[in-house]
């Protein structure tokens, strides 16, 4: 604790403290400009803005920018004189950039916010496709034959067409 | 939030008082809403404050609920 009561981080902690992904690619440009572009997809990105958080120089986050856009993780926003950029959510990279960024954390402080993140990603994108929906109706049932007990007498078995 | 747990959990003040303001509030008065034993200040070793999200369960609680875990369609609007 400091003299203003505000806890003091172990120097293991400090050592994760402002590099992209806990350090796993390095602290390079581009590691910078996506984990925060990843960490905040709801922003209008001017080139400006992430010269400034990242401290890098306009000329290389440019060129990040230019290879991003390539790679499909970000989109020119239209209508708009000077270069803005967004996030495609849409792309599977950010939902597994995003994943990422929960499995650092996890990793290191034993929490669950990536299973947590997968769950939810799941339940709202995937159930739908993956889970067919069995709506049952009663009118299409039919009784099959096939099944028969001990005793010779048969068991009927009931499907529905979904 | 979710900006804070995508980086770590952890964030120089300076850093996180800039993403507060693009969202119209202040650092100081969301930790103080939210509670310390969720959200807090804290020191590195050399005395740079920072804002450390404390209690992560919450938090995914709170993104699941604002559909901000990992948004996957553009379902916020811009002004």
């Amino acid at each position: 604790m400091t003299k203003e009561g505000f806890p003091v981080l172990t120097a293991e902690e400090e050592m994760y403290l402002n590099e992209p992904y806990g350090g796993l690619f390095g602290n390079s440009v581009m590691a910078k400009v996506v984990e925060e572009l990843v960490a905040d997809p709801t922003m209008d990105y001017r080139p400006k803005y992430l010269v400034d958080v990242t401290g890098n120089s306009e000329g290389s986050i440019s060129k990040v920018l230019k290879k991003l856009l390539k790679l499909g993780l970000i989109e020119n926003k239209i209508n708009s004189k000077h270069p803005v950029y967004r996030v495609r959510v849409e792309s599977k990279k950010f939902a597994a950039l995003s994943f990422l960024a929960y499995a650092m954390l996890d990793d290191r402080e034993v929490s669950d916010c990536m299973n947590l993140a997968i769950s939810d990603y799941y339940n709202s994108v995937l159930r739908e496709d993956y889970e067919p929906q069995a709506i049952a109706n009663s009118d299409n049932w039919v009784a099959q034959p096939g099944i028969v007990c001990e005793d010779e007498s048969e068991y009927k078995t009931i499907s529905a067409s979904a | 939030m979710g900006w804070l747990k995508k980086r770590g959990s952890m964030r120089r003040i300076k850093d996180c008082e800039r993403k507060c303001e693009e969202n119209g509030f202040t650092a100081k008065e969301f930790i103080k809403k939210m509670g310390h034993e969720k959200i807090r200040f804290a020191m590195t070793g050399n005395g740079n404050k920072i804002i450390q999200l404390v209690d992560k369960p919450w938090a995914d609680r709170w993104m699941v609920y604002y559909d901000a875990e990992v948004p996957h369609h553009r379902h916020w609007t811009y002004l």
